[in-house]
């Protein structure tokens, strides 16, 4: 890797201060970048390798430009229930007869519709949603025999040794992990290719209960503080959709609103595969090119809505307070400014979160008492879309929320005169976070996946760990005032929770 | 420097579970490029490796036989105070806090505090490891009645540590269960909560620290870009000054099983749905029974086809997730534990009481056991693949009074498992109506009415 000097090289003439790069470059992204490769099949699916000898297992990512912010209107929650169906199996993975299932899941999306309506009217007719529900429990029993029981490709797939299967939806994004023994490799590939080509959705209505206490547990059942601000950031626009979904929302969403979205969202050049392992580069692509490369789906495709709508960013930075017994919450609410560099705005929100760093949380929290956690995220919620600097500080009870609102805002306008030691542990801490993610084969596959599915390039983590490299003082600095100069002098109180 | 105190060590606990036996130590771990041991002359020991593939940064990590039970009658909170000490304070008067010290170097940190050792992990940018390894050097040669300060603020950290553990639902129902499980310490004569552990005293923690983080009850390995050739003279230069100190001691309590069982109910707000765990204990001696447990831990709770997610989610979706593991209890007990979050808790308790019981009563099928035979090998090879797993075996293999588990043991433990020979072994050991329960609520629950402990 490549040798350099250390943080010696930040001890400058004044007259240099803010001109020097601020990192010691002490990380070898390029060196590690070197090893990776990438393909593109035929359809647009992509598949990143990197070979790590190592491992025994391999750390697999496939991720799909497919994330909350994309949920149509009145389907908030619409990926994260993709998330968990299509894991379902496929057409004839899982299934004891696929055309007796077939027909079973056909009468049971009938009854599911007729029930529904039923439910709907008002009043509905006793004696008419009787009947409605035992045809649907009927429906559901006779589905459920003509499949497997028990998962159906986490039981295929841990039953040769994968563990760590598991599944995510983010705002930008859906994911699918797992480690696999390298030998089995094909097979992971072969269930991945099935589930997505011939999707069949089963139990779709009992993953739907689940799904609704998953949300319930994250949520309490109400929407969050930070739910609550995106919808008054943004009304009515991407941004503004819970992230886990809307309890309500989730119940009326059915198995055929569901397969309609997928065939027009889950689509191969939306999709990347990333596997990092003791494994040959060609031959995963080969794999993959056997399993994906013929896949062109029949049904028209739409871009995922985050990316047809656009969002009008915030005009000016707002302040917002909630109170409740536990204390006031303030949160900063700052547009991006397009000249800044995502990098030195990494590092803005690193010199408000690092714990032996930040001048918020020495002095809110160590000093004078009034919070109890200070955060910040450079890009929230999401990555694709207009968003929005944040920053969030949870005060202790008691605590006005005026008082910390403005103790905070005092606290941010003086990040703009953080001197070039404070801004170059800043600056090493982001690249420590960077790289600790790179490091771990799991966390890497899903950058690789991630980067390229979302961002367009794979190597997205490695070029932000370069513009971190290069970053100068000046460039936080600016970045700083460009996010904090012109703060409001008050909050707006969104209510008491 | 950002410091946590669990993170990624939280594992490390389970994967390298004490045993009788020694682990082998010959030879380099895989997937290093090359290895080297020093014993520094105060007895110190050194392992520095350089990886395979490219690294992003050095870790170091630092075992030190300063657990909790490793002084007779020293309360846990005094080990768990002294190892916020080693980032606590300044190095002098003039000198900028060790922590910011730490962050301006770029500096991560993880630790943990177990029954036998303190585990402290770090994250070094490669450029700052000779600027990095004389800081921690002057950090362990501290001593404690020169630097009062540091056990105040030691103390201080410690205390706001344990107010965010109280507010964890999981890690407070967590050690309540331990506490139903098992009489840990020398002393206690009753399974006194960890909820109600003192604050340890600036005397005590000193006192502490000067016996126990000394060379001879230390394993420092490094491992990273940095060429061996380099960090060896470093490493005896500034490792071979920290206080050699006297042996490492006497090995401490065998943990007591309790058998009584019980349930602790915890009040907590925003704790809905209700976090459940459900725990029984056992005396664990073999290899054969030790692997046993891992496998009726994964056909219990910890697979998507497990016999906890087919009940309590596939068929009647009153749990989004359940999981079953196992944890070592000092050298010979185990505790299997079920968690899960539930608003149906007296009806979830009770499928998992059943399905405990299934196990010590019906064989496993052959599918149930290949599939779990499968996972645990998996886990052991990903075991295998970590440096930093790889580096705490070697370390505890020394520091150990309890020894450490021969990982090539489980694989013929593995082969011969039958489910005759499972049943035979979890019909002696699993004894569920000795389960103990925790529930953390938003709110009481009607399953902690009626003489079940309550503790708001």
């Amino acid at each position: 890797m490549t040798r350099v000097p250390g943080l010696a090289c930040l001890v400058l003439p004044l007259a240099l201060a803010g001109l020097a790069s601020l990192a010691p470059a002490g990380l070898a992204g390029r060196e590690i970048s070197a090893g990776v490769q990438r393909f593109t099949l035929p359809n647009g699916l992509a598949v990143i390798v990197a070979v790590r000898p190592e491992l025994e297992l391999a750390a697999v990512n496939l991720t799909v430009d497919l994330g909350s912010i994309d949920d149509p209107p009145g389907q908030s929650g619409m990926a994260h229930i993709l998330e968990h169906v299509t894991l379902s199996g496929s057409t004839t993975v899982g299934s004891l007869n696929p055309g007796t299932e077939a027909v079973a899941l056909a009468d049971l999306d009938r009854a599911y519709a007729a029930l529904d309506r039923e439910r709907r009217k008002t009043p509905p007719n006793p004696t008419a949603l009787v009947g409605l529900e035992q045809w649907f429990d009927h429906a559901h029993q006779a589905a459920r025999r003509a499949c497997e029981t028990g998962e159906i490709l986490g039981g295929r797939l841990e039953l040769r040794g994968a563990v760590g299967l598991n599944a995510t939806t983010t705002a930008d994004a859906t994911q699918f992990f797992t480690w696999i023994p390298t030998g089995d490799l094909p097979l992971w590939i072969t269930l991945e290719a099935e589930r997505l080509r011939h999707p069949v959705l089963r139990r779709f209505y009992s993953e739907r209960e689940v799904i609704l206490r998953e949300v319930a547990g994250l949520t309490g059942g109400q929407a969050t503080l930070q739910e609550r601000l995106l919808r008054e950031l943004f009304p009515g626009a991407p941004l503004g959709q819970p992230l886990a979904g809307d309890l309500d929302q989730i119940r009326a969403i059915d198995r055929p609103a569901a397969f309609a979205y997928f065939h027009r969202t889950y689509r191969p050049e939306r999709i990347a595969i990333a596997v990092v392992g003791r494994v040959d580069p060609e031959q995963v692509h080969r794999l993959c090119l056997d399993a994906f490369g013929d896949w062109r789906p029949e049904e028209p495709g739409e871009l995922p809505r985050a990316r047809r709508e656009s969002t009008a960013p915030l005009a000016a930075p707002r302040f917002w307070t909630f109170t409740s017994a536990r204390g006031s919450v303030v949160f900063l609410a700052a547009p991006r400014p397009p000249a800044v560099s995502a990098a030195a705005l990494d590092v803005v929100a690193e010199v408000i979160n690092a714990p032996d760093l930040s001048p918020l949380r020495r002095r809110l929290v160590d000093e004078q008492s009034l919070a109890w956690t200070v955060g910040a995220s450079a890009s929230y919620p999401a990555q694709k879309h207009t968003a929005i600097f944040l920053v969030h500080v949870n005060g202790l009870a008691g605590v006005p929320a005026q008082r910390l609102t403005q103790e905070t805002s005092t606290l941010l306008r003086a990040l703009a005169r953080g001197t070039d030691d404070e801004l170059a542990a800043a600056v090493l801490a982001a690249e420590m976070r960077l790289a600790a993610q790179l490091d771990d084969a799991s966390a890497f596959a899903s950058a690789l996946a991630f980067d390229q599915a979302v961002r367009g390039r794979w190597n997205a983590s490695f070029e932000r760990l370069e513009q971190l490299r290069t970053l100068r003082a000046n460039d936080v600095r600016a970045a700083a005032r460009a996010l904090f100069d012109a703060l409001p002098p008050a909050s707006v109180s969104l209510g008491d929770r | 420097m950002t410091v946590t105190r669990v993170g990624v060590l939280a594992c490390l606990a389970a994967i390298a579970a004490p045993v009788c036996g020694a682990m082998r130590g010959d030879g380099a771990p895989p997937g290093l490029h090359s290895f080297e041991q020093v014993d520094l002359p105060n007895g110190l020991k050194v392992l520095m490796g350089t990886p395979v593939r490219p690294a992003l940064f050095s870790e170091l990590l630092l075992v030190v036989r300063a657990g909790t039970g490793v002084e007779p009658g020293s309360p846990e909170e005094v080990a768990r105070t002294a190892a916020e000490a080693l980032t606590a304070g300044r190095r002098s008067p003039e000198a900028p806090s060790v922590r910011e010290e730490l962050a301006r170097l770029g500096v991560t940190l993880d630790f943990t505090v177990g029954r036998e050792v303190a585990v402290f992990r770090f994250a070094v940018p490669t450029a700052n490891t000779p600027r990095f390894l004389p800081l921690l050097a002057d950090l362990l040669d501290r001593r404690g009645p020169t630097s009062p300060d540091v056990w105040d603020e030691a103390i201080a950290h410690r205390s706001a540590a344990r107010a965010g553990e109280q507010q964890d639902g999981w890690q407070r129902a967590t050690t309540q269960l331990a506490g139903l499980l098992w009489k840990v310490g020398r002393d206690d004569p009753s399974p006194a909560p960890s909820d109600d552990r003192v604050a340890a005293d600036r005397e005590a923690v000193a006192a502490f620290w000067d016996r126990t983080y000394t060379a001879a009850r230390m394993v420092l390995s490094v491992w990273g870009e940095t060429p061996i050739a380099e960090l060896t003279p470093v490493m005896r230069r500034e490792f071979g000054r920290v206080a050699a100190g006297g042996t490492l001691g006497s090995a401490p309590p065998i943990p007591v099983r309790l058998k009584g069982g019980g349930v602790r109910c915890v009040e907590q707000p925003g704790a809905a749905p209700a976090a459940l765990l459900v725990g029984v204990g056992a005396d664990i001696d073999n290899d054969a029974a030790f692997y046993a447990w891992q496998v009726a831990a994964h056909i219990l709770g910890a697979s998507y086809n497990s016999r906890l997610q087919n009940r309590l989610r596939t068929e009647s979706q009153v749990v989004y997730t359940v999981e079953a593991s196992c944890m070592p209890v000092g050298p010979r007990g185990m505790t299997m534990r079920v968690a899960c979050q539930t608003d149906q808790v007296e009806a979830t308790r009770r499928i998992v009481i059943e399905e405990m019981r299934r196990l010590a009563t019906e064989p496993v099928t052959a599918g149930e056991l290949d599939l779990a035979r499968a996972l645990l090998r998996s886990r052991l090879k990903l075991d295998e693949a970590s440096f930093r797993d790889q580096f705490y075996r070697r370390a505890l293999a020394w520091l150990s009074r309890d020894g450490v588990r021969d990982a090539s043991s489980a694989e013929p433990v593995l082969a011969t498992l039958t489910p005759k020979t499972l049943l035979e072994v979890l019909r002696s050991t699993l004894k569920p109506d000795e389960a103990a329960t925790v529930v953390v609520s938003a709110r009481p629950e009607s399953f902690c009415e009626g003489g079940h402990d309550t503790k708001p």
